[in-house]
């Protein structure tokens, strides 16, 4: 019994050193652990922009350093082969944070040329946010900060609100659901006392792969709001008694409800239930923290709200883009009907009926004049 | 006489002491050192000499001397010379009388002994401060004055062809099984050594199935009161002359994390370390095998700035991480090993070397990364929450920094089953080892998960034998 | 008489809870082609009423006779011409192993990819699952335990941490596009149940309430099923389309406080879960040999079907033509034929022989 036992251990060990050979493994250090990654299109050719963790500079704070590359390719793919080539480390993405596409690579090519790799490859993550930009996306990655140090890809990661459900997961499930547009958040670079900053300026959207539009000012704040993304941007609500008063969304709850009238035309019903923040206010009016003040104010944010939404809703139906699912709220609440229109979807979009109707709490948090 | 002579062949500690009781030649035979030569002078040498010892043949004087003169309580006669010597051997007087055929055995044992102190293996903070010593007999009081049932029962047998070592077994007759007694007494009977030196010499005859496991189905302990509460559970306790440490069988695998501090301790503390004492097992276990695994294959586990200072350790050091946490592991193992053997004086320049070559030294010079040295730490620390694991502790890291380094937590998760299957095959005297978790006994959580309190855990005594899945009655 | 391994109820059902689990967690479009995982929830309560009505003979020929397993009255019933029924459950065992052993291929090679030599993982599962089976059915049933613990804690950690993500706008109408996927969906869910097959063996091995056991198990089996289809779902909308294992991509973007990247906890889990389910089939499948050569044969053959598995493996090409070859419906009809005729038919003969000794001693 125990020479078998030997001989089986024997045997074990033999496998296990024979096989060791086979580990293509490599160490930490020897691995391009990308932190965020740009993408555009010049003269015919995929340049990616990466921003990965420099191990070999290392920085004396707690920030990691991170070094910028910047890699051609005849494809998304080549492109990326190509960072191996260059560099000689194992491109890592699985702790890749965001996706910046430049504009003429959306516009242009569309987004079906190149998402495929981050849908099934085995290290990317479907929660990885994802951008558009309007210049090169190569600068966002390269944009130094106060402090003359490279903004993070993190940092550019958490400008974009969770809520917004800008990443590779919302965009691609938009994409391939053959009902509702995909969107993109736009982020900006700002000139601000001759200090770069990156803000969020909007979103892009698209019709089928390609980007058609970006929405910005009181249309991306109208979006955001019936996409439940608080504090977006400040609303400057006039009242004839209070003056000017600068509202901030803290909280929206969007409940959209159809109803097929008569016609067989259906007939949305977008229900806003809104929190808002006073924190600012003229002076013009004395007034204390009573419950009809608040009602006021209220009021008049929930009608310039209600006809800020419908507008930029009526927008969207008119140029036959979805991107507030109509179509897969339609479809769960008249399956028949849907199936009847089903491939003539964004044709049908043009003739529907809407509703917004919002109620509005508002927080008072102070009465600073302007 | 003649005989003894020379199967001592003159020995030096051999004394006989000649008397001459009328016309009949008498001999007290003892060993130097062995007895108390102030109880032989007083009750048995003074008494014969100043005896006036009736009867006419040597028998009849034998038996006087015997019942009437020497005044030593523990006597017994012996016949044959194997028993005289046995006796001799083990401290007894022997008194012979010539011309009879039997010798008086007399217990005035008085060998040195080390005095009843704290175990340095298993201190606890609150509780008895008194350790096992070397002598069973000594041992065996420590358990009666606990233990104050008839039902307790001590069975003594003697070990070893040449060392004729007392091994005493100690038991409740009313709580142990009988199959598991049998078995036990089986299993020491096919005990074949010379030398029964150590309690460590008794443990591969004690263990149940003849498997190969890492993990021993036989408990240790140097308390006489974790003894007590072991026995008065249906187990069984085997006291070993000449070491501190009494062996426990069967012993399963979750009583390697109860403690007899947990009970003197609050229930919720008493829970809560129980827990951090399994977490302890698995952090010194896979803690450094995962390291290497997830920091070579799955560095996207990690959080990016742990991943960062990682990273930026091995960019530094000379090594795979695989390699220098063995290398790393193997002069702890080193200086552990030579912390013990070390005589003590010199026990501080072990530490002072351990603590600047690997702690600052080899970080500062970059032969080691820092990260790897805090799991090591780590580790080391972790597996002295639980001291008794320490061999398959040891053994086990090992493994999986190999497997890790190699195969990933891929590797780690088929190894850490296969040693779950390991385990989970092991028996001891019938009753599965991981009992009661697996087969699982949920009123017997009240003592494995959890530590409740006395009033709970006094409801009902479950016996080791009446565990889920124990094939004895 | 024989001993044969003395196992709770409990423990045969985690084993086989476990079994099931590791394939639910490969559920994808890999095993179910192009049909509509949302249709699935359609197909869980009708795949869990048709495996009572599948485990009815097995559990019905159990009860006649409650220490013969399967082949015990193969061998009884029909004599040495029953020696080729029982190779066909052995053979089946080992269909399973290789299934088993295909997916964990697959998926490793897909979904993870790692940087070592996949074959040289498939050999130390091989190897460590005979290690599983040879040290026998008790240890593997313990061992159970601890690993169903540990899944039944990740189960519900991944589940809370997905809970959060779902969207209701994710769950369209069921069968919108027909019954076609209902359909397909209950084949799947069928042929991926060899633990019906295994219950022929395991159950004159348990103590315990059998019927009982049947149904919890059953029932929790398929409620996992239901959890794991409405949490994929809910949370990833269209986008489980466009992942061959959508199970493993929701444990990874599921998310518990600071806890992020779930999914290595969720292939921990599957890898010790495919090792038990390995070890167990083997140990079935070896109990066929001992039945037909004996005691002796039977470790004997957990070494052989090992080299068999091993070698298997280490040809890509074969291994190939066995996962294409084994596919839903081969898995379907050999489960029927061994769980629904191969019982019906020895029930019957068992009752005609009692009858037959009835009329005879009357």
């Amino acid at each position: 019994m125990k020479i078998k036992k030997s001989i089986f251990l024997l045997l074990f060990a033999i496998i296990l050193l024979s096989f060791s050979g086979c580990s293509e493994n490599s160490q930490l250090h020897q691995k391009l652990i990308i932190q965020g990654i740009g993408i555009e299109s010049i003269e015919n050719e995929y340049v990616l922009t990466v921003q990965a963790l420099d191990f070999k500079n290392p920085s004396k704070e707690d920030k990691p350093s991170t070094k910028i590359l910047e890699i051609r390719g005849n494809s998304l793919l080549n492109a990326l082969e190509n960072i191996s080539k260059q560099t000689s480390l194992t491109p890592v993405y699985s702790q890749n944070m965001i996706i910046i596409l430049s504009e003429s690579i959306v516009k242009n090519s569309g987004v079906n040329n190149f998402i495929d790799f981050f849908i099934r490859h085995f290290e990317a993550r479907p929660k990885v946010k994802i951008c558009v930009v309007k210049d090169r996306a190569s600068e966002y990655l390269k944009i130094k900060s106060e402090d003359n140090k490279v903004l993070t890809a993190k940092d550019i990661h958490d400008l974009i609100p969770s809520s917004l459900n800008s990443d590779v997961l919302h965009f691609v499930s938009n994409l391939k659901s053959g009902l509702s547009n995909s969107y993109l958040s736009w982020i900006n670079i700002e000139d601000k006392n001759g200090l770069k900053q990156v803000h969020l300026k909007g979103v892009g959207i698209l019709l089928e792969d390609n980007l058609v539009k970006f929405i910005e000012k009181d249309e991306a704040l109208a979006f955001m709001v019936l996409k439940s993304v608080p504090n977006f941007g400040t609303f400057v609500v006039e009242n004839k008694n209070l003056g000017k008063i600068i509202c901030l969304l803290e909280k929206s709850d969007v409940k959209t409800n159809v109803n097929l009238e008569e016609g067989k035309t259906p007939k949305y019903k977008i229900n806003l239930n809104l929190e808002i923040s006073v924190f600012s206010m003229s002076d013009k009016l004395e007034f204390d923290f009573e419950e009809e003040i608040k009602n006021s104010i209220g009021e008049e944010f929930s009608k310039k709200i209600t006809a800020l939404c419908s507008e930029v809703i009526g927008n969207f139906l008119g140029q036959g883009v979805d991107v507030f699912d109509f179509g897969k709220i339609l479809k769960n609440s008249y399956p028949k009907y849907f199936k009847k229109i089903d491939g003539d979807w964004k044709s049908h979009l043009k003739n529907c009926k809407y509703e917004v109707v919002s109620k509005v709490n508002v927080i008072i948090t102070g009465k600073e004049p302007i | 006489m003649q005989k003894f002579k020379a199967e001592f062949d003159n020995s030096a500690d051999l004394c006989i002491k000649y008397i001459n009781v009328g016309n009949v030649s008498c001999a007290v035979i003892t060993l130097a050192g062995m007895v108390s030569k102030d109880t032989v002078a007083i009750s048995v040498v003074n008494p014969i000499i100043d005896a006036s010892v009736k009867g006419e043949t040597p028998l009849e004087k034998f038996n006087y001397i015997k019942d009437y003169v020497i005044s030593a309580v523990d006597q017994t006669q012996v016949c044959t010379y194997e028993d005289a010597f046995n006796m001799i051997m083990s401290g007894f007087a022997l008194f012979a009388v010539d011309g009879c055929d039997s010798m008086v055995a007399l217990g005035v044992q008085g060998f040195p002994v080390r005095a009843v102190s704290e175990p340095s293996s298993e201190l606890m903070q609150r509780g008895s401060r008194e350790g096992l010593v070397e002598s069973v007999n000594i041992n065996m009081t420590l358990i009666r004055k606990r233990l104050k049932s008839p039902k307790l029962k001590f069975e003594v047998m003697n070990l070893g062809a040449t060392s004729q070592t007392a091994v005493c077994l100690c038991y409740m007759t009313n709580k142990v099984s009988e199959d598991i007694l049998k078995k036990i007494k089986e299993n020491l009977s096919k005990v074949n050594l010379d030398m029964v030196i150590e309690a460590g010499y008794l443990v591969p005859y004690l263990e149940d199935d003849g498997d190969f496991s890492l993990f021993s189905s036989v408990g240790m302990t140097e308390r006489p009161d974790t003894i007590c509460g072991k026995i008065s559970e249906g187990r069984v306790a085997i006291l070993i002359d000449g070491t501190p440490n009494a062996l426990i069988v069967p012993y399963l695998f979750v009583e390697y994390f109860q403690h007899l501090d947990d009970y003197s301790m609050h229930t919720y503390f008493a829970t809560f370390t129980r827990w951090l004492k399994y977490l302890a097992f698995f952090m010194s276990t896979l803690l450094p095998g995962l390291y290497v695994g997830i920091s070579t294959f799955n560095p996207e586990i990690l959080p990016g700035p742990i991943l960062n200072k990682i990273a930026l350790a091995v960019s530094t050091t000379p090594f795979s991480l695989m390699t220098e946490t063995i290398f790393i592991h193997l002069i702890y193992e080193i200086m552990r090993e030579a912390g013990l053997r070390i005589p003590r004086p010199l026990g501080h320049a072990v530490s002072i070397v351990g603590a600047l070559v690997i702690g600052e030294t080899a970080v500062s010079s970059g032969l080691i990364g820092g990260p790897t040295l805090m799991v090591v730490a780590l580790t080391a620390i972790s597996s002295y929450v639980i001291p008794n694991l320490y061999e398959p502790i040891s053994i086990l890291k090992f493994v999986f920094i190999i497997v890790g380094g190699l195969l990933g937590i891929w590797g780690i998760m088929i190894i850490f089953t296969a040693v779950l299957v390991n385990i989970s095959s092991k028996k001891s005297y019938g009753i599965p080892f991981t009992s009661p978790i697996a087969p699982f006994k949920f009123f017997a959580m009240r003592d494995v998960l959890t530590r409740c309190g006395w009033s709970f855990l006094s409801k009902k005594n479950i016996k080791v034998q009446d565990l889920p899945g124990s094939e004895v009655k | 008489m024989e001993k044969r391994p003395c196992i709770s109820t409990g423990q045969i059902f985690s084993m086989l809870f476990i079994s099931k689990i590791v394939i639910s967690m490969t559920y994808g479009s890999l095993l179910i082609g192009d049909s509509d995982i949302w249709d699935h929830l359609v197909s869980v309560p009708i795949s869990f009423l048709l495996t009572f009505l599948i485990v009815w003979p097995i559990y019905k020929l159990f009860s006649m006779d409650k220490k013969m397993n399967i082949m015990d009255n193969i061998y009884n019933l029909i004599g040495k011409w029953g020696i080729t029924l029982i190779f066909i459950y052995v053979i089946y065992y080992l269909v399973i192993c290789f299934h088993t052993l295909a997916v964990f291929n697959n998926f490793i090679s897909n979904a993870v990819n790692p940087p070592i030599s996949i074959t040289f993982l498939t050999f130390i599962l091989i190897i460590c699952s005979c290690y599983g089976a040879y040290k026998g059915l008790e240890a593997l049933a313990r061992t159970s335990s601890f690993i169903l613990i540990s899944t039944v804690f990740s189960v519900v950690f991944l589940g809370v941490s997905l809970f959060s993500g779902v969207e209701v706008i994710n769950f369209t109408p069921l069968m919108y596009n027909g019954s076609e996927s209902v359909k397909e969906g209950v084949i799947y869910m069928i042929s991926q149940s060899p633990c019906i097959v295994a219950l022929a063996v395991l159950l004159p091995m348990g103590k315990g309430n059998k019927k009982r056991g049947i149904i919890i198990w059953n029932f929790l089996v398929y409620l996992l099923f239901a959890m794991i289809i409405v949490l994929i779902i809910g949370s990833m909308g269209d986008f489980v389309y466009t992942q061959l294992f959508p199970v493993y991509t929701a444990a990874g973007i599921g998310k518990f406080g600071s806890f992020r990247h779930l999914d290595s906890l969720y292939l921990g889990v599957w890898i010790s879960g495919i090792f038990l389910k390995l070890s167990l089939f083997f140990i079935l499948a070896s109990e066929g040999i001992k039945k037909v050569f004996g005691e002796k044969a039977k470790k004997i053959s957990i070494v052989v079907f090992g080299v068999m598995m091993a070698s298997v493996s280490c040809f890509p090409s074969f291994f190939g033509i066995l996962k294409t070859s084994v596919t839903t419906w081969v898995l379907f009809y050999f489960l029927i034929f061994l769980s629904l005729v191969v019982p019906s038919v020895l029930i019957f003969i068992k009752f005609f022989k009692l009858k037959r000794r009835n009329n005879i001693e009357d």
